[in-house]
């Protein structure tokens, strides 16, 4: 009763028109910094943080906050009708987004399945983080380098689901991936590895780069717009309806288990410092490829591949709050200028903040249910027009969203070497269509790889280079196992089948 | 197809061993524990290993196909054009933003794209590249406050 009374006063402060204004402000410019190639929720954050100088503490961290699960509708947008995704956290959309544009035909259904999606996702985890926040932030202290190893390990494991018909040729994407990135300077001693002497090269390749060359550029490369079918959308009028954005009985039917799965994978990992709204995603696609009924049709442009990744991103979005505001403990790069904002403001996250500034606190989580389902709206809303973007003449549409992917890559850190890598990865992504192997277990590993080989070594440096300190710890024990179980179940699902077929002969 | 294949695993076994000798110069076990070269040496010799399969299928089935024709979906004219202008026309622009800003050199390639990727005139193409760069400046430099660098500007 308490929870509800003090959610009752949060929204008394929430709903002041003020508070309202900066919240659907923050969160529309989130959805366009989201939208746009090379910026994502942290630029987006850091961008605006001035802006919150002369506000209210409240409004200017409700702006905030609103900018970071913005971000989240908004990179879905350029993933599902451009193919190029907006941010990190939306590359897994465009598995599935983009096909179901452009080869089904349905892009207003992709957009509006996205949309609700993260809707669905960020709401739950709303309620999630108002009922449980305090209680859940121990779960995040208990994570060390063997727990975030586990993790890791069970999310490469996710590589054997994005292979495609060659499954040798998705393990070697993902091996050069892994390779990609050792890229940098090693984390623990600072030693260079593959820099060829080049100071840029020195914080590895930023995956941003990577993803806008990889599915960006190299569509651009590989489709001729003067070929038949290309562009090509099968788009009529009567796409552009209001009632064609929402889900169909048989969209809901798949995407409903997806979207539940997505949001508790979402919550759990974005609540780790760290894993982020990226890893969620990627496992959340990964997992319910496994486990739906229809996984094999994931990356053709079925609708729960796009609604497994959005739930997910959003609903860590909302998770990355909780070690924020109970311990103090940035989940992300987003959450981290957060905390800077909120320092500037004379506040203290950590565990006292419920206690001490409940205020704060409660009229925060009240304008995460305000601004979610206004954002949800908005985009709803103007999905129809940005579907009209693929009416735009094909020629017309390369040339611009070849200079923003140009201009995005060199936001991303203002300088031109990172321009230099997404052309070079745009060069490499055309070269593994053309020999038909897939970029995603790529992409998985680049974004995995830093954090795995990170925890891995942390965990023999406390084990005294024991493997067994894995199996040792509970969580990191149960994640492991099911790893593995994921890795060894085609083998013994082939087995029993194998097994039944020979007695069913028998018999 | 079968040809294509079996460069690209060629060039992956090549750049796998690359990878794996560089690595052993990193110290793959440092003070007892593991170094910075121990991730990058197994995922090279991972790498070998993989490619190594690929090579040997590659081989085998170009030998099965015999004289059999490639049928390719994509003109060499295309290719070349798409790398020329995607590629190389990116190159350029990066390159020539050192000394022009990068306005100037985005403008006239967006131009570029937009007139060789369709039929247009050329007046469109130059509102088309002119509004692009406007609302670049706009959002990026004016808004996001983006630091692009535009020296001749």
């Amino acid at each position: 009763m308490d929870t509800f009374a003090n959610l009752l006063g949060g929204l008394e402060i929430a709903l002041q028109p003020i508070n309202l204004l900066y919240c659907f402000g923050g969160a529309v410019i989130g959805a366009i910094v989201g939208a746009l190639p090379g910026l994502g929720p942290s630029a987006g954050c850091a961008i605006i943080l001035p802006l919150t100088f002369g506000m209210d503490p409240i409004a200017g961290i409700i702006m905030l906050c609103a900018l970071y699960y913005g971000t989240m509708y908004g990179g879905a947008i350029t993933s599902i009708l451009l193919g190029i995704p907006g941010d990190s956290a939306s590359v897994a959309t465009t598995f599935d987004g983009y096909p179901m544009a452009k080869k089904r035909g349905r892009p207003g259904a992709a957009l509006g399945m996205s949309f609700v999606a993260s809707f669905i996702g960020g709401t739950i985890c709303t309620i999630a983080f108002t009922f449980l926040a305090p209680s859940l932030a121990g779960y995040a202290l208990s994570f060390g380098p063997p727990e975030y190893f586990a993790l890791m390990f069970l999310g490469l494991t996710a590589v054997s689901a994005m292979t495609g018909n060659d499954p040798l040729k998705g393990f070697i994407s993902a091996i050069l991936g892994l390779a990609c990135s050792c890229v940098g300077a090693d984390l623990l001693t600072g030693a260079p590895r593959f820099t060829f002497g080049s100071i840029y090269l020195m914080d590895g390749v930023d995956f941003v780069c990577a993803a806008m060359g990889l599915y960006g550029i190299a569509e651009l490369i590989h489709n001729d717009p003067r070929s038949s079918g290309y562009g090509d959308f099968g788009v009529s009028k009567k796409d552009l309806s209001l009632k064609k954005m929402f889900p169909t009985r048989d969209d809901w039917k798949h995407s409903i288990p997806c979207i539940g799965v997505g949001t508790l994978i979402g919550f759990f990992i974005g609540m780790l410092p760290g894993a982020g709204a990226t890893v969620a995603s990627f496992i959340s696609y990964a997992t319910n490829k496994k486990i739906s009924p229809r996984g094999e049709k994931f990356g053709t442009g079925v609708p729960e591949g796009i609604a497994a990744p959005e739930s997910s991103n959003n609903s860590a979005s909302i998770g990355a709050m909780i070690p924020m505001l109970t311990l103090g403990v940035p989940g992300s790069g987003a959450t981290a200028v957060m905390m800077g904002a909120l320092m500037m403001f004379g506040m203290a996250p950590g565990p006292l903040m419920f206690q001490n500034q409940p205020d704060f606190v409660w009229s925060l989580t009240a304008s995460m249910y305000i601004g979610n389902f206004a954002i949800f709206v908005a985009c709803m809303l103007s999905a129809i027009y940005m579907v009209k973007i693929l009416q735009i003449p094909i020629n017309t549409l390369n040339a611009v969203v070849m200079a923003f992917i140009l201009i995005g890559a060199y936001s991303l850190e203002n300088n031109l070497f990172n321009v230099g890598l997404t052309i070079f990865f745009g060069l490499l992504g055309y070269l593994m269509k053309k020999i038909e192997m897939p970029s995603a277990p790529f992409v998985l590993s680049l974004v995995l790889g830093n954090l795995f080989e990170t925890n891995f070594r942390q965990s023999m440096i406390l084990s005294d280079n024991s493997p067994v300190i894995f199996f040792t710890r509970p969580i990191s024990c149960v994640i492991m196992l099911i790893a593995i179980a994921v890795i060894f179940k085609p083998l013994l699902s082939g087995l029993m089948s194998r097994t039944r077929k020979k007695s069913e002969a028998l018999s | 197809m079968k040809r294509v294949d079996l460069i690209a695993s060629v060039c992956s076994l090549v750049f796998g061993i690359y990878f794996t000798v560089t690595a052993y110069s990193y110290e793959i076990f440092r003070k007892g524990t593991t170094g910075p070269g121990f991730l990058p040496f197994f995922v090279g010799v991972l790498l070998m290993l993989t490619s190594l399969i690929w090579v040997v299928r590659s081989f085998a089935q170009l030998r099965n196909q015999g004289s059999a024709q490639e049928t390719e979906t994509t003109s060499h004219r295309r290719v070349c054009f798409a790398i020329a202008l995607y590629v190389l026309g990116a190159a350029a622009v990066t390159f020539l933003s050192n000394y022009l800003g990068m306005f100037i050199p985005l403008a006239v390639y967006v131009f570029l794209i937009d007139k060789l990727e369709g039929n247009t005139t050329w007046k469109r193409s130059a509102v088309i590249a002119a509004g692009t760069t406007v609302g670049i400046y706009i959002l990026f430099d004016v808004l996001l406050s983006v630091p692009v660098p535009t020296l001749l500007l």
